[in-house]
């Protein structure tokens, strides 16, 4: 496994958690405020897409300190 | 509840595949040997360009229009730090125009209105809402709207 991609794939994994767990932050607070405008599956796909940045951080991790 | 025209989401859409494929075809040269160097460049377009088509379908969904018995409500989110509600009062709203300029606007049927309204904010005073599909609807409504406000004094 080359490390170069598997820290470049850990950046990307990061700021994408970063920037979906600000994104649906937001998301949660219009819903909260405007139930109408975001419905049940938008919603559910920003989940999706926060487990997922979520997995691959923890992948991340697990690569990085398999023996 | 009003939103822009479905093709403004695709013409994004198209934009952020074009950009994976160009992606994928500078890389395609170097590909990686290792199986899992492979998995880590494949998660890694996933992660960039899913989460670009997933944020870009969220504005589309999230930016609305509401009309209500007596106020319009624009909803938009520009970005994660920019995020604005407007709620004009259909009785503070002067003149309401539509246009559809261009080709893909008379093609597809959706169009810009502006709204001019009485309201000292100077941001409120001139509304646009752009490329807004089944427009005709909302333009009778908000002139429904104000005319009922207008007539009871």
């Amino acid at each position: 496994m080359n490390a170069e991609m598997l820290f470049a794939f850990g950046g990307i994994a990061f700021l994408t958690l970063v920037y979906f767990g600000f994104f649906f932050h937001r998301v949660r607070l219009i819903r909260r405020q405007i139930p109408a405008v975001v419905s049940w599956r938008v919603y559910l796909l920003n989940i999706a897409m926060l487990v997922f940045a979520l997995a691959c951080c923890l992948i991340f991790f697990i690569l990085l300190l398999w023996p | 509840m009003y939103r822009s025209h479905v093709l403004m989401l695709i013409g994004k859409w198209l934009v952020i595949v074009f950009l994976a494929a160009c992606f994928l075809l500078a890389v395609s040269p170097s590909l990686p040997a290792a199986p899992l160097d492979f998995v880590l460049l494949i998660g890694s377009a996933f992660l960039i360009f899913g989460g670009l088509l997933v944020t870009s379908f969220t504005h589309w969904r999230v930016n609305t229009d509401l009309i209500t018995h007596d106020r319009l409500i624009c909803v938009r989110l520009h970005g994660i730090f920019h995020y604005s509600v407007d709620s004009i009062p259909l009785r503070k709203v002067h003149s309401i125009d539509f246009r559809q300029e261009g080709l893909l606007q008379n093609l597809f049927g959706y169009g810009n209105i502006y709204i001019a309204s009485e309201l000292y904010n100077e941001a409120e005073k001139n509304i646009v809402l752009r490329n807004i599909a089944r427009f005709e609807e909302l333009v009778e409504q908000l002139r429904q709207g104000s005319d009922n406000f207008f007539h009871q004094g």
